[in-house]
């Protein structure tokens, strides 16, 4: 009863300081641009913490562990490398599209493609796919807090949207992003504390991989028992193979440096550099990738079967946390993956409402409304969506399930060609961008219904079918003019590119 | 074995992860350094 009492009283201690800096972020907030995209003025670190903290979800931090729990350090090459390896070439696109500032992502459709159209159509893709995503999200967080305070399910999720609707609603990006920063913090010192404390208990680094290796016992009641070696070996002596691990890679990997989130918080910061200094954040994420990892190997030698009331490893983290963590750091943790929940569910919240505010309704139904009132729309519109999130994660509707399982592979199909090919070819057309737009979404959803993701990622195909549309089409098609692709491209003579560049800024 | 842990692991599991952070790096660094602001 004594540790409920701490668990909850930093958990409120937590929820007060993020609804305070929302409060704050509100002030600063007058403009669509503010609200969308932190008026482009956030600070290196800023940009670099959220980064950090929206790339880290609650799905990686109860998710990595569960999964080194059961397959061992294979989780390394498995996610992390392959996402890390799928950001290398992150920095170069990022600094051709930071050049221009852009309200929302599907805004890109309209300046480079000169396509209303595709920024409508871009705007409904972000919509569905990150709708379900913005559930997964509430659902992690509220399980979290029904573990930690016995709460039941349901208001678990109802506080926790209705606390990450209240800041987010009110201040939008900046909020979301100052947020970030406590929340990065948290996160960051939470799992380094964790995994002091874990690796402690089961006797050291050394002695977890000598007693992981001779491991043999089923992760939980009725699964399939692990091969003794496997989860010391590089590959889990087979099962997983290199070849399903580059297929996956070529699936969600590739979407990576083009998926809305990480866009909009390079759009976010008040300049190229600052916004490409997002990526160092990697070097932070890598090693709390490897504690994860470490803690959910040396979960297994301390627990080698968990219970029989848990029927999967995504209980090993808050069970660790429960069992060999002290009190006040076990506090501080729920709060960091709460944090890490929050924060990934605010900057998707966020791309939801500018898609419906900014890219459908104002492109197509009222291009004359006004900023003042375009910001208000927008919070009020956020709110709405938020409160269907939260109604989805108690009745989630089928074809939102089917979506949220490959939406990094829905934003590669979609955007990978037009974004890429957009910011290093002057010679890509409007044709060729809605052809390559639909050839991938059409393939993606296609392969995705008929063979599910297994044994290749639907997007595998749909990528290269995308980049053949785009590369076809804008050659058959008659080229868009200078000033469509000059903001994109460097200037011979250096200094900043043209007045597009100005009007953006403005929100004009 | 290097703590208790196979070299082939330290190299694909843990080599590979640091590698792609350090080579993201550098063409992060490189790119800011170029980019006119």
């Amino acid at each position: 009863m004594g540790s409920m009492v701490v668990y909850i009283m930093v958990l409120l201690a937590y929820f007060a300081a993020v609804l305070y800096i929302g409060w704050l972020a509100k002030r600063q907030t007058k403009t669509v641009a503010d609200f969308f995209a932190g008026g482009h003025s956030l600070s290196a670190f800023v940009t670099f913490m959220g980064y950090l903290a929206t790339g880290f979800s609650v799905v990686s931090v109860m998710g990595g562990p569960a999964f080194a729990y059961t397959w061992g350090y294979v989780y390394l090459l498995y996610g992390p490398a392959t996402w890390t390896i799928a950001v290398i070439w992150g920095p170069l696109i990022a600094a051709r599209i930071r050049r221009v500032k852009l309200v929302s992502v599907p805004e890109y459709f309209a300046v480079r493609f000169q396509s209303k159209f595709l920024q409508a159509v871009a705007g409904a893709i972000i919509l569905l796919g990150l709708l379900m995503g913005l559930s997964v999200q509430l659902n992690g967080v509220a399980k979290l807090l029904s573990t930690i305070t016995g709460l039941p399910f349901f208001w678990g999720v109802v506080l926790s949207g209705v606390f990450t609707l209240a800041y987010t609603s009110a201040g939008g990006f900046k909020a979301a992003s100052w947020t970030d920063v406590l929340q990065g913090i948290v996160f960051v010192v939470g799992v380094l504390a964790a995994t002091v404390c874990v690796v402690g208990a089961a006797g050291g680094f050394t002695n977890i991989n000598l007693k992981a290796a001779t491991i043999a016992t089923e992760p939980w009641v009725g699964a399939k028992p692990t091969v003794e070696g496997a989860l010391v070996d590089p590959l889990a002596l087979g099962a997983w193979s290199l070849t399903f691990l580059f297929a996956n890679f070529l699936g969600w990997g590739l979407g990576t440096p083009v998926h809305p989130q990480y866009i909009m918080r390079l759009q976010g910061a008040k300049s190229v550099r600052a916004g490409l200094s997002m990526y160092y954040s990697y070097i932070a994420l890598a090693l709390l990738w490897i504690c994860l990892t470490v803690m959910g190997v040396a979960g297994r030698v301390l627990i080698p079967t968990l219970p029989a009331q848990y029927n999967s490893a995504d209980w090993i983290f808050p069970l660790l946390i429960m069992k060999y963590v002290p009190v006040g750091i076990g506090a501080l943790i729920f709060a960091g993956a709460a944090a890490a929940a929050c924060s990934t569910f605010d900057a998707q919240l966020l791309l939801c409402t500018s898609s419906v505010t900014y890219d459908i309704y104002k492109t197509y139904l009222n291009p004359a409304i006004s900023d003042e009132r375009l910001r208000v729309l927008s919070q009020i519109v956020s709110a709405i969506i938020g409160l269907i999130a939260i109604v989805i994660t108690f009745y989630p509707p089928k074809f939102l399930i089917i979506m949220a399982g490959f939406v990094w592979g829905l934003f590669a199909a979609t955007f990978f060609a037009p974004f890429v090919i957009g910011v290093f070819w002057k010679g890509a057309t409007k044709q060729g961008a809605i052809a390559s737009v639909l050839v991938g979404l059409v393939i993606v959803v296609f392969c995705q219904l008929r063979y599910g993701t297994a044994p290749v990622h639907p997007a595998a195909y749909a990528v290269p079918a995308s980049v053949v549309a785009m590369l076809i089409v804008s050659k058959l098609t008659k080229p868009l003019p200078e000033e469509a692709w000059r903001p994109f491209f460097p200037t011979k003579t250096g200094g900043k590119a043209t007045r597009e560049e100005t009007r953006y800024a403005t929100g004009d | 074995m290097l703590f208790g842990l196979p070299l082939a692991t330290w190299i694909w599991d843990v080599g590979i992860q640091v590698l792609a952070v350090v080579v993201l790096v550098i063409v992060t660094t490189i790119t800011i350094r170029c980019a006119e602001d």
